[in-house]
């Protein structure tokens, strides 16, 4: 263990190795600090000469060499090289000067450190010598108002270009004239200016400021104002989040922090539980995804350690995305990492450890004679006929031998098997600091997540550097440097199937004994072929590495006052190394104690290697400038382009000379390899204009123009992608008086933007190999197997977005309220092609329109009473979805989801059940309907009115006949619902601090969503081998019973019961408690005097608690996968 | 400042990425039908079809459908044997596609053969062994289906799908 972690240190090392040399060698030689002078009136410095007697050079030399003064002078007053007298007891300099100047006739002056020397013109006043010092030191501390020193607060001259900055206690020292006005300040509290006087030492308290006028938010290409911010962003601060909840992933962890910001965690899975993000709504009906922006370079957020992120700024509507235009159609996220800052050395530790399980499971039939009973029943129900599967004997035998031999009659409930609690571990250093011209931040990174199902575990490394410098005062230059190394086990490429397989499974069978042997079913009546779980998990050995280097290298120039050009080339390696071998292993019988299946099979060994590059860079000038006293104007024109491939090849080879070998070479027979690859490239030009009256009127206008290799060379190739805002702030107003709304501002935008979502050939026709055998040789032939379409071009949403922000009661009481409509034109889309086509696959075509509506509004309030702080707040999002152009009346139907012209994406196309037929009364009713039949005009006779689905008897469903045909079939489908995606979704978060204890809560939730779950785990039709969940065993109707809610048991095949109907129709809208925190720090005092500035202790408990009504596993997964977990956590965060 | 220009013009367009991308593992059809080569390569992809389960691959299978055969599931034509299928059923839609997609490869090779300038004794043949598999596959979907709609070389695909 000890060895592999040196080795994988050095991996992620040998990454960054180089450069940081490299790095901290320049940051030493940069590293210069400020010698502040002390300047002492001369008649305050005392010396003592060395010798008597001396030139008049020798003199100065001397007194230049004991004092800090320089003497300045013409050159022919040393040229008088008569010897002069001094006295050598210890004197002040006044004195000594002032016989120097008898002696020789000369007069000086003191400015500051320089003594001016000059011919004495006319006889003056002995000892008499001009002193004028202009510039005093003055010295203070700069501390907050519970008396913590402030570092890296700015101090200036008012109207002079000088200033310095406190030091890591709050100390400053900067030399000023009387009558010079000091400005203190730092960012977060209100500025103060102190009028020099003759006080020697300034103390200063500065205050917070509360209001958040300052704050600063991340937007496309730079940083804007908020309150100058004219379109619509969100901003999520995960510094702090991040430091506290165990958040594994970083797009998982964002849930609830946001408005317009819908996280559904599709899977828990360790190393793929990266969360599915959707921003204001599904905008199209293929690839929705936001466009993920990392430090200024598209990146994968999952790769990211979620403790390097600084802050995440979500852009929602086309004036603020629109400067990434193509591919942010579904809005863009924006991730910037940590950036040292100046004065301030900060390293930081913070662990934690958590121990999982999954936050809800469905439990199947675990007692073994109740299962074959349920069997038997299930299968007579279908053919009354037919011999029962398991006999009576073998059901008595289980049932009498219940709390028997464990391993000879087992009753085995999968959840207790398959899941097991683990230990997550998180391990997180980082250091950062700098001075006023350079700033670094690194981190180091070590998370161990074992998983909650067997041989699922994911390990990851994670390194990065930030790094920026300001070499000269026109440039900057900077380097930011990630890497990752993950090591997952293999078992995570089947955990998908791990579900199915304990669904396809029976109670009758141990999993594993105690002594480590698989089983097969213990009933010989059983299924034989029924899968075991374990068994399958461990059937195969193997890894699979991850290795990712992301880097980036930017510049900045400023040649002249306003005028900026920044540069960047980033360059990003995902390499994907997997290694399997099956591993072949008896299962026994318990019940004869025999092996019932013999571990048979020929050994092999196969690699995989998958690597992505992906080289970005771009190029861009700035300009900004004041005009006419109230414009400001803030100008950006750029270019980039990008180039993405993505190469794999796989090798395989079979019967290795020895099982506990595992490479190629080792193998024998058999070798097969297959590989190939794909690339992309896209370039752009874009541009920005800002400009501001008075602070009040804001207007912005953004344009890009963007080209993809997707797409036919010509016009079809190019998009361009304009928008605008404006914003009023209508509380800088002169009319606007309420003291009470401090901050009011009203804004608009409207713009459009672009997705290139298809295949990367698909324009392309291509022809694929398509063999042949002849004469018993095989012959290479070609077909073309998919069809192009030359006429695809960009997806486009055009979207308009009107906002509202406000702060109320002196800034305690703030949010916004915005409504939005986006139209995503264009899309494209797989339209079904008649058959007669053939095989080839069609490709997507430009052709549907979707739009989305929707209102979000996001409020906060925090206020302190004495030393007890709160704060409240939250966020809501509503959005309708709905098709609005896409084949006419026409519908595609796939499964139960429903595309049509005027519905919501995948609206729910189900029967309807009328009632499940229990009593008599319900069978009247069928006969009823089959007497009042319609009659078939082309035979004359009654037709059948169930003849789809079967004629319904007690137990089973009566759909309603909607359209009024008197048939019972496909036609009578409505389509129910609003799609599957959620409506409404909303976070409320809370929290205060109280004298060291710190807590918080995150409740998060979303409704209007419905979907059908009818899988493995929730059906009533019972299979050979399969299992049957606990709830439908216990609400099943059965003869003699009124009051059932499911129908009745029927083999699998006859799935009159099983169509999609609003029975299997779920409510997933759900509330969760996604985070509940309390955290103690220790007062700053007691961990001072170790050195320590802040030691935190906390505990959380996430996703402790699920409102819902779905009974399924979990309703933010969809399906059967991975649920989500619930974690307890314990952790440390030490800081100094 | 001038300096700064072409910099960012070098930037630009020096290290520019193509634009232009093709696939790795397949041929292009600008690049295809031009030697003797391709057209027998062209034809072969249609004899190629007929090995498919759907089309000839699993021929025999239509015993099941007569009294000297049974089968299960749809491999095995269950749902015929049962009675149970509609016109959207796997077994028959698969058998329709895979006939006419036999059929459409058949035109794709005899409309670009036609235009090819290669020797008359290959482009007869490969036009000739084309039209008749294309035969062939009408008449096999005729003995399936009855009357069927007739599709000829005449119409591309790639702008008539």
């Amino acid at each position: 263990m000890r060895t592999k972690l040196l080795y994988l240190l050095k991996m992620v090392s040998k990454n960054v190795l180089y450069g940081l040399i490299i790095q901290f060698l320049l940051m030493s030689t940069l590293m210069a600090t400020e010698i502040s002078a002390q300047i002492k009136p001369i008649d305050q410095t005392f010396v003592r000469l060395a010798k008597t007697e001396g030139q008049l050079l020798e003199i100065f030399k001397d007194i230049e060499s004991r004092t800090d003064y320089r003497f300045v002078y013409p050159a022919e007053i040393i040229e008088d090289k008569s010897q002069i007298t001094v006295k050598t007891r210890r004197q002040s300099v006044n004195d000594i000067l002032v016989d120097v100047g008898t002696a020789a006739n000369l007069r000086f002056k003191q400015v500051d450190n320089a003594i001016y020397v000059a011919k004495l013109e006319k006889a003056v006043d002995e000892g008499k010598i001009e002193i004028s010092i202009e510039m005093a030191a003055i010295s203070g501390k700069v501390t907050d108002e519970n008396g913590e020193p402030i570092p890296g607060a700015t101090i200036l001259i008012e109207g002079k270009n000088t200033g310095t900055a406190t030091d890591i206690d709050g100390r400053y020292q900067i030399d000023v004239s009387e009558g010079d006005v000091l400005v203190f300040s730092f960012i977060g509290y209100n500025s103060q200016r102190i009028v020099v006087g003759n006080q020697q030492t300034i103390d200063i308290v500065l205050l917070e400021d509360t209001s958040s006028l300052d704050e600063v938010v991340v937007i496309g290409y730079g940083t804007q104002k908020k309150v100058n911010l004219t379109g619509a962003v969100s901003t999520i601060n995960v510094g702090k989040e991040a430091e506290t909840r165990p958040i594994t992933s970083l797009s998982a962890g964002l849930s609830g922090l946001a408005a317009g910001l819908h996280v559904n965690q599709g899977s828990g899975r360790p190393g793929n539980d990266g969360a599915t993000l959707r921003i204001r709504g599904q905008g199209t009906l293929n690839n929705a995804n936001p466009l993920v922006i990392i430090d200024g370079a598209i990146g994968n957020m999952n790769h990211l350690n979620p403790q390097d992120v600084e802050s995440i700024s979500v852009l929602k509507d086309a004036a603020s995305a629109a400067i990434y235009g193509s591919r942010a159609a579904n809005g863009v996220i924006l991730i910037t990492t940590k950036q040292g800052s100046s004065g301030e050395f900060k390293v930081n530790y913070n662990t934690f450890f958590s121990s999982a399980q999954p936050s809800n499971v469905v439990e199947t039939v675990s007692n073994y004679a109740n299962y074959m009973e349920l069997i038997n029943e299930g299968f007579s129900n279908s053919d009354p006929n037919a011999n029962p599967i398991f006999s009576q004997e073998k059901i008595n035998e289980w049932r009498n031998n219940e709390g028997g031999d464990p391993l000879k009659y087992p009753n085995t409930q999968w959840v207790d098997e398959v899941f097991q609690k683990n230990i997550v571990q998180n391990h997180n250093l980082s250091f950062s600091g700098g001075s006023e011209t350079i700033k670094f931040f690194g981190s180091f990174g070590y998370l161990d997540n074992p998983g909650i199902i067997e041989r699922s575990g994911y390990e990851r490394y994670t390194a990065r550097i930030n790094l920026e410098a300001e070499l000269k005062p026109w440039l900057t230059l900077g380097t930011q440097l990630n890497g990752v190394v993950a090591n997952t086990d293999i078992g995570t490429n089947q955990i998908n199937s791990v579900f199915t397989y304990a669904g396809a499974s029976t109670p009758g069978m141990i999993l594993r004994s105690p002594d480590g042997r698989y089983g097969g079913p213990n009933n010989p009546e059983d299924d034989p072929q029924s899968n075991n779980v374990l068994h399958n998990l461990n059937s195969q050995m193997g890894d699979i590495k991850h290795n990712k280097l992301s880097s980036r290298f930017y510049g900045k120039l400023r040649p002249i006052k306003g005028l900026s050009v920044e540069g960047s080339f980033n360059y990003t390696l995902d390499d994907y190394m997997e290694y399997a071998q099956p591993v072949f292993n008896n299962r026994w019988d318990f019940y004869t104690n025999t092996i019932s299946r013999n571990a048979v099979g020929r050994t092999s060994v196969r690699y995989e290697n998958t690597k992505d590059y992906n080289y970005f860079m771009d190029g861009l000038v700035r300009y900004d400038g004041e005009a006419a006293g109230k414009l400001t104007y803030n100008l950006m024109a750029g270019a980039s382009q990008e180039y993405y491939k993505n190469a794999w090849f796989q090798a395989s080879k079979f019967d290795l000379i020895d099982p506990a070998l595992s490479v190629l070479d080792a193998a024998t027979l058999d070798a097969a390899a297959n590989g190939n690859a794909s690339d992309w490239s896209m370039r752009s030009f874009f541009g920005r204009m800002n400009l501001g009256w008075d602070d009040k009127y804001l207007f912005e206008a953004n344009i890009r123009r963007d080209g993809t290799s997707r797409f036919a060379k010509g016009s079809r190739r190019w998009g361009v992608f304009p928008s605008f805002s404006a914003g009023w702030r209508i509380s800088e107003e002169d009319f606007f008086n309420a003291s009470w709304l401090p901050n009011l501002k009203v804004r608009a935008s409207y713009g459009s933007l672009g997705n290139n979502a298809v295949g990367n050939y698909e324009y392309q026709a291509v022809y694929d190999a398509a063999n042949y055998v002849l004469n018993n040789s095989l012959y290479v032939g070609f077909a073309q197997t998919a069809l192009s379409n030359a006429a695809l071009t960009w997806e486009s949403t055009y979207i308009s977005n009107i906002g509202l922000d406000f702060d109320l009661f002196d800034f305690k009481f703030g949010g916004s309220i915005e409504a939005f409509d986006k139209v995503t034109k264009n899309i494209l889309i797989d339209l079904p092609a008649p058959l007669v086509v053939g095989n080839a696959s069609i490709p997507k075509q430009n052709a549907a329109e979707v739009q989305n509506r929707g209102i979000e509004l996001n409020l906060n309030y925090r206020d302190q009473v004495g030393e007890f702080e709160y704060r409240i707040g939250g966020n809501f999002t509503f959005v309708d979805n709905r098709v609005t152009r896409y084949k006419g009346d026409e519908r595609t139907i796939s499964g139960s989801n429903l595309i049509q012209e005027g519905y919501a994406i995948n609206t729910q196309y189900i029967l309807k059940t009328n009632r499940l037929i229990q009593t008599q009364a319900d069978l009247d009713l069928v006969s009823q309907m089959i007497a009042d039949a319609p009659i078939d005009p082309s035979t004359g006779n009654q037709r059948n009115p169930f003849a789809a689905y079967g004629t319904p008897t007690l137990g089973d469903f009566l759909y309603e006949d909607t359209n009024a045909d008197g048939l019972i079939n496909d036609e009578d489908r409505v389509a129910v619902g609003h799609g599957t995606a959620p409506r409404v979704s909303y976070g409320i978060n809370l929290g205060f601090n109280w004298k060291g204890f710190d807590f918080s809560a995150l409740l998060q939730g979303t409704s209007g969503l419905q979907s059908i779950w009818n899988d493995l785990y929730h059906t009533t039709g019972v299979r050979w081998g399969y299992q049957v969940n606990q709830e439908i065993a216990e609400e099943r109707w059965y003869e003699g019973r009124t009051d059932a809610t499911y129908p009745r048991l029927l083999n699998y095949v006859d799935t009159r019961n099983l169509r999609a109907s609003d029975f299997w129709l779920q409510n997933k809208a759900y509330m969760r408690l996604k985070n509940v925190q309390l955290g103690y720090t220790i007062p700053r005092e007691v961990t001072q005097r170790f050195k320590i500035e802040t030691f935190r202790v906390y505990g959380s408990l996430e996703n402790y608690l699920t409102f819902t009504q779905y009974k399924g596993f979990d309703p933010e997964v969809s399906g059967t996968q991975y649920p989500t977990l619930k974690q307890a956590l314990l952790g440390l965060n030490i800081s100094f | 400042m001038k300096n700064i220009w072409i910099l960012l013009s070098a930037m630009i367009l020096g290290g520019c990425y193509e634009m232009d991308t093709q696939p790795y593992d397949k041929v292009s059809a600008g690049s295809f039908w031009s030697t003797e080569e391709h057209a027998l390569q062209g034809v072969l992809g249609v004899y190629a079809d007929m090995k498919d389960a759907n089309l000839f691959g699993l021929y025999n299978m239509f015993d099941n459908a007569s009294d000297i055969g049974v089968g299960y599931d749809g491999q095995g034509l269950g749902d015929i044997i049962n009675g149970n299928f509609t016109d959207r059923s796997g077994t028959i839609v698969n058998r329709w596609r895979r006939g006419f997609d036999g059929i459409q490869r058949a035109n794709t090779v005899i409309r670009n053969v036609n235009e090819m300038e290669i020797s008359e004794e290959v482009q007869s043949t490969v036009i000739g062994e084309a039209k008749f598999l294309r035969a062939y596959f009408y008449f096999h979907l005729l003995n399936l289906f009855g009357g069927v709609p007739i599709y000829d070389e005449s119409i591309d695909l790639n702008q008539g799908f």
